[in-house]
């Protein structure tokens, strides 16, 4: 390897070369910039020379001595001579421009006719002829700004230019060099006029003095929307009120917008020969529409509008026009329509209730405890109206409400009769009944019985609870209010754990069945006095939570068909129609509330030890780890005095089962008082016990 | 021949001002930048000032706040502001200037309010 021989020459030539170069190029830069400098210099200093020319120009006076009327007619031959030259003229006409900005008043007038007396308007009309955009743009903003209005015609043939910037223009030059401007822009305006344009064609007509608005109502025919919407903004802002026909026939243009602008030219003008014509509108018009027609007809109706806005109320499924309609009628007639919505029906207005002093604290805590339940109730009552789509939701609440207040009655005991109401005691009677120990029943009766029983053919009702109605029933029944033996009114947190599970039954979940019969057959040989028949329909997850304590298996039997004229009138229970005999009272041991955590949930114990941010924490976790443990565990959980916990307990319970039920693919089941409440006798559902242990 | 110190950085409207005031019988010094005219008050306080609020260093309305609380002086002060400039002209006022005239400018009117706040003081 050898470096490669470069001749000497070679690389003197190649730095002589480079270096030639770059003093050439610094050379021209230098050049250059000298010969820019020194325009600009020169320009400054000619600028100089001419501003008190012009100045001169400017304030010379009429009732100048001679001698200042020579001078005037010196410097008037002077800069005549000087804008002979291209630069000058360009000086000139740039401080000109300049100037017009600053100035206002008799000094700018004379600015403008120094411009055309110069004849340096007629460079900028040889601008007009130009093939370049930019330069006809130019030579029309200097014709505008110098309101030379000899060129009103020429420019007006730019209106329609395809070139935008030109149109543009060529429009503000229209508008601000004539009157009749802006009439001739809205007659032949073929494009769309932007929101920006009309605010600056709107601009320039306020600044024109002396300037009589035509009657921009001629416009409201035109084809081109533009227009139209322009014309109305114009007549809203000159307040021309001659067009109130043409105004209330656009009602009926197609397109929207025009018909938006209209109602508010309606509205701000009080047009109230319009308000057939808005409500033959509303049936056509959109959403945003239909709620200006109503604020209008807030505005400008009269109490003869009142059905119709009524009418809407009722018809129209939209939230927003609804609440409008609303409005309007009240707007109308103030007051006549008061807020329905989310109220708490237990404040009603009237004598101040007495207090008794020493009472006064435990009343304050019990109306407390009492409000937070109501709130409840109400927050419930929104979910039922946000998911309630159809016209005759307001029915369905109105009727839930009463339900509700129905049963609170019903567990106060309030229709029983004052002799037999005890204080502090809930009239239970329909539950059924409880027994604290085995009774002493003879083997035989009991074996007689139970042979009895798989005998029997119940006659299941299932239920179809709607999950919010049931959940809103579990919160009242959990918070009984009972009274004390002193009269006092407390919410009790009832306990309904005891009661025993009767649940859907559902034909095609045999193995469940099978599975739940086994275990009855089981516990029967046990002798723990388990009917087996009770708990066949019961899901593997509706492991009842009982006491320890036996319940007649007539109450347990007939708890599907209570229904709420009975629990009125007292009685306990229908029966259910048997093949045999009316059955012996056999008893049912209902598991207890420990046995349900007997597979206890992990979260149980971290539950117990938290604070409530760690507990709500620790619920959402719930749905997403959570088995049949954890359902049974929020069960439990739900007798919660924490509102918010009480309402993420729901929720969480709500979305456990269902991931449950997805899981399963087959429903887990409420307790059963709630479906009973909510329950619907379904008569398919017959079973035969003894069919089942065949197949068994 | 009353002395006005003219503050604008606008050259083309302060020589015309200028010459309109000049031509009215003043004896007008013209400064483009706020520093020339706070070394122009140094020297000579004049018997009114007129200021534009937009100039490079020093704005009018620091003018008039050093007027007003540096120099102690009671000169008569016209501000020259924008149109729509209306918060600018409020805190003029509250710091002492005597009275504002908008651009575009009307020389004839600028005349006008120059001589009353020259009789006033």
């Amino acid at each position: 390897m050898s470096i490669p021989e470069i001749h000497t020459d070679l690389l003197w030539d190649l730095s002589v070369l480079f270096g030639s170069l770059s003093i050439l190029y610094f050379g021209f830069i230098f050049f250059f910039r000298n010969k820019i400098s020194a325009k600009a210099r020169n320009i400054g200093d000619r600028r100089k020379e001419i501003t008190p020319m012009i100045s001169n120009f400017l304030f010379y006076g009429e009732d100048a001595s001679k001698e200042e009327k020579y001078e005037y007619v010196g410097l008037k031959v002077e800069i005549r001579e000087l804008i002979k030259d291209p630069i000058n003229r360009s000086i000139v006409k740039d401080i000109l421009l300049d100037l017009q900005r600053d100035l206002t008043g008799d000094a700018r007038n004379r600015l403008f006719a120094l411009y055309k007396d110069f004849d340096l308007h007629l460079d900028a009309l040889d601008k007009l002829k130009s093939w370049r955009w930019e330069v006809v743009t130019k030579g029309i903003v200097e014709l505008t700004q110098m309101e030379v209005v000899e060129a009103y015609s020429l420019i007006r043939k730019f209106m329609n230019n395809r070139r935008s910037v030109i149109r543009r223009q060529a429009q503000i030059a229209t508008v601000s060099l004539k009157h009749e401007g802006i009439a001739h822009f809205l007659d032949s305006n073929r494009y769309p006029i932007s929101e920006w344009q009309q605010i600056k064609i709107l601009e320039i007509l306020r600044n024109k003095k002396d300037f009589i608005p035509p009657s921009f109502g001629l416009w409201l025919t035109s084809s081109n929307k533009d227009v139209v919407l322009f014309a109305l903004r114009l007549i809203r802002y000159y307040n021309q009120t001659d067009a109130n026909a043409s105004v209330t026939e656009l009602l009926r243009h197609k397109d929207e917008e025009v018909k938006q602008a209209a109602i508010d030219c309606i509205k701000e003008f009080g047009i109230t020969q319009a308000i057939p014509t808005l409500i033959a509108a509303f049936s056509r018009a959109k959403r945003d529409s239909r709620i200006l027609i109503l604020d209008a007809l807030g505005h400008i109706g009269t109490e003869e509008q009142i059905p119709f806005l009524q009418k809407v109320h009722q018809k129209v499924s939209d939230f927003n026009v609804r609440s409008k309609a609303l409005g309007a009628i009240n707007a109308i007639s103030p007051e006549s329509v008061l807020p329905v919505e989310n109220l708490d029906p237990r404040i009603q207005s009237g004598p101040i209730p007495e207090l008794e002093e020493e009472d006064t604290g435990a009343k304050i805590d019990q109306t407390e405890d009492r409000m937070d339940g109501s709130s409840e109730v109400v927050e419930e009552e929104i979910t039922i109206t946000d998911e309630g789509s159809d016209l005759f939701h307001e029915d369905l609440e109105v009727f839930d409400h009463c339900f509700m207040e129905e049963l609170n009655e019903i567990l106060r005991g309030k229709d029983k009769p004052e002799e037999e109401e005890e204080t502090g005691v809930l009239p239970l009677d329909f539950l059924p009944i409880i027994i604290e120990k085995p009774t002493d029943m003879d083997k035989k009766t009991k074996k007689k019985s139970r042979k009895r029983l798989r005998h029997l053919k119940v006659n299941y009702e299932e239920v179809h609870p709607d999950a919010e109605f049931r959940e809103e029933l579990e919160n009242i029944l959990s918070r009984v209010e009972v009274q004390d033996p002193d009269g006092n009114t407390e919410v009790e947190f009832l306990n309904f754990r005891f009661l025993p599970f009767v649940v859907g039954n559902e034909p095609e979940e045999e193995i469940s069945e099978q599975a739940d019969i086994e275990q009855s057959t089981q516990q029967e040989e046990e002798g723990s006095g388990i009917v087996s028949g009770i708990d066949v329909g019961a899901p593997a997850s509706g492991i009842a939570p009982s006491t320890g304590n036996e319940v007649n298996t007539d109450d347990i039997n007939t708890c599907a068909l209570v229904d709420w004229e009975q629990l009125q009138n007292g009685a306990s229970i229908e029966k259910v129609e048997h093949e045999e005999e009316e059955m012996p009272s056999s008893e049912v041991e209902v598991s207890g509330q420990q046995d349900v955590f007997s597979g206890q949930s992990v979260f149980e114990d971290l539950y117990r030890i938290s604070d409530e941010d760690s507990k709500l924490i620790l619920l959402d976790q719930i749905p997403e780890l959570g088995d049949h443990k954890e359902l049974a565990f929020l069960m439990h959980l739900q007798q919660e005095q924490n509102s918010k916990l009480r309402k993420r307990i729901f929720r969480v319970t709500r979305q456990l089962r269902k991931k449950l039920e997805e899981v399963t693919g087959k429903r887990v089941e409420k307790e059963p008082l709630v479906r009973w409440a909510t329950g619907v006798a379904d008569p398919e559902l017959n079973f035969d016990l003894e069919s089942r242990e065949k197949k068994q | 021949m009353k002395k006005i110190l003219l503050a604008d950085d606008d050259e083309l409207l302060a020589s015309l001002l200028n010459y309109r005031l000049d031509k009215a019988g003043f004896q007008v010094h013209w400064s483009c930048d706020g520093r020339k005219v706070k070394e122009k008050l140094e020297e000579d306080i004049p018997d009114i000032i007129v200021s534009d609020i937009m100039m490079p260093y020093f704005s009018g309305l620091e003018l008039v706040d050093y007027v007003r609380n540096t120099l102690q002086s009671k000169v008569p002060i016209i501000i020259i502001s924008s149109a729509g400039n209306e918060e600018n002209v409020l805190t003029a006022f509250e710091l002492g200037a005597n009275d504002f005239i908008s651009k575009p400018v009307s020389p004839a009117e600028l005349l006008v309010r120059v001589t009353r706040e020259l009789n006033k003081a």
